[in-house]
């Protein structure tokens, strides 16, 4: 065999290497970006879940408390604002997911000074509609809080590939951008503690 | 005045090393707070000691012959300690770390006890529902059984009681979700035929490592034993059944729990 020919097999090996290692690496980043993609959609999910409860929730209380006026308003405004706060998956900054959770855990605080508000009466706590919904919204903060958390792990192994080398290369030239976590606020890991 | 700046200096770096120890340190102890897998693994653990043996291996059966008939698994777990995590939160983890329920299916639950240790403590009982249960055990019924069925036993010291009046609303709830029929039909084809060939190469390697020894020597032939019982998974049958292990099932956070 010809020298020439050797090199010029060696070559194109080396090219096909590299082009193989870039269609893996690409791909790799798209499948990492729709992982946490989709994780997010399960967090909108829950969080969804929640704002869903709180209608028949104040509706409930409403009937036995009349006196909770104040705290039934800053819930229902508190519910208004986070729903209205929505981010497009596609852009999962630092500053856009700060903006969510705010929102969220504005109305997880006045959640839980509402059902503090209600220890006060007693009908309402034996009431059976009111336990089931206590119940609900128990499973859905726990809900909250896991999938959160594997949003996070998501992103975090995203994160990882896109600013680990040689794969932020791929990631400089294609504009895959690091995603935003759910920070641990105080108190807005651990669900409004219910007093049974 | 130089040596006292020096002194800072040496305490401050001090400082920060401990604190960069600690950091690495607790960082491992998060990792190792849930509970590793039991091996071999059953559905009852009993780390609490709430339980007789024979109450153990009752509830093992149980649950054992569930899971053969449903592919439902339903584990209980007891322990004496949270090590800081909130009930749900540590269940969750102990789920998704065990893999308890099916991949795909999701359909664990995990029935996890804290058992009330002296009179100042108290008791706390929680049921964590898999993914793809959720429908057939809402939180709120979730809610009913710990409220209902277990923590009056509970308070009376009746662990067994309590766990198995919850195991049977489970059973009634989750029968016909999930059957095992349901299970070994929806592997697709293409699955069961990759299963296959991987099973034929790995008799085959067996088969060739195997083979030489016949004839020679019939020394080391025992150790050569263990391999085959891992790829299976083929428990040694401790206490009750059988229980084949757990299928990386995942948990969402649905469920209830409750304190006594």
């Amino acid at each position: 065999m010809k020298k020439s020919t050797i090199i010029l097999l060696v070559v194109i090996g080396v090219l096909l290497i590299i082009a193989l290692w870039f269609t893996s690496a690409y791909n790799g980043l798209v499948s990492k970006e729709e992982s946490v993609t989709a994780q997010w959609a399960n967090v909108e999910n829950v969080y969804q879940r929640r704002a869903d409860l709180i209608p028949n929730l104040v509706n409930t209380v409403k009937g036995y408390a009349e006196h909770e006026q104040s705290t039934l308003t800053a819930v229902i405004d508190a519910r208004a604002k986070a729903t209205s706060v929505n981010i497009n998956a596609e852009h999962l900054t630092e500053e856009s997911i700060a903006v969510f959770q705010q929102a969220q855990d504005a109305l997880s605080g006045a959640i839980s000074r509402l059902l503090v508000s209600v220890e006060r009466y007693p009908d309402l706590k034996a009431n059976q509609n009111f336990m089931d919904l206590q119940a609900q919204l128990e499973g859905t903060e726990n809900r909250i809080a896991v999938e959160r958390r594997k949003y996070n792990e998501e992103a975090q192994i995203f994160n990882r590939s896109v600013r680990s080398f040689p794969t932020n290369i791929i990631a400089g030239m294609f504009g895959f951008e690091k995603k935003g976590y759910f920070k641990a606020a105080e108190g807005s890991e651990t669900a409004p503690q219910v007093q049974f | 005045m130089k040596n006292i700046f020096f002194h800072t200096y040496l305490y401050k770096q001090r400082l920060w090393g401990i604190v960069f120890f600690l950091s690495i340190f607790s960082h491992t102890i998060a990792q190792n707070d849930i509970l590793d897998r039991p091996n071999p693994p059953c559905l009852v653990n009993d780390f609490a000691n709430i339980f007789t043996s024979q109450q153990k291996s009752s509830l093992e059966r149980k649950l054992v012959a569930y899971n053969d008939s449903t592919s439902t698994q339903i584990a209980v777990i007891t322990i004496n300690s949270l090590n800081g995590y909130d009930i749900n939160d540590f269940s969750d983890r102990l789920g998704e770390k065990w893999g308890v329920g099916h991949k795909g299916k999701d359909n664990g639950v995990i029935i996890l006890i804290k058992p009330k240790l002296n009179e100042r403590d108290y008791g706390e009982v929680n049921i964590s529902i898999g993914y793809g249960l959720e429908d057939v055990i809402p939180d709120v019924i979730a809610k009913r059984i710990v409220s209902y069925e277990m923590i009056p036993k509970f308070k009376e010291e009746d662990y067994y009681g309590g766990v198995s009046a919850a195991i049977n609303v489970i059973f009634d709830l989750a029968s016909g979700k999930y059957s095992a029929d349901f299970y070994t039909n929806s592997i697709d084809s293409e699955e069961f035929w990759i299963t296959i060939i991987v099973l034929g190469v790995i008799f085959a390697v067996v088969f060739i490592l195997i083979m030489p020894r016949k004839g020679g020597r019939n020394g080391g032939v025992s150790s050569g034993g263990s391999p085959p019982y891992i790829f299976f998974g083929s428990s040694r049958g401790s206490g009750g059944g059988s229980f084949g292990g757990f299928g990386g099932g995942s948990f969402g956070g649905g469920g209830a729990s409750g304190r006594w």
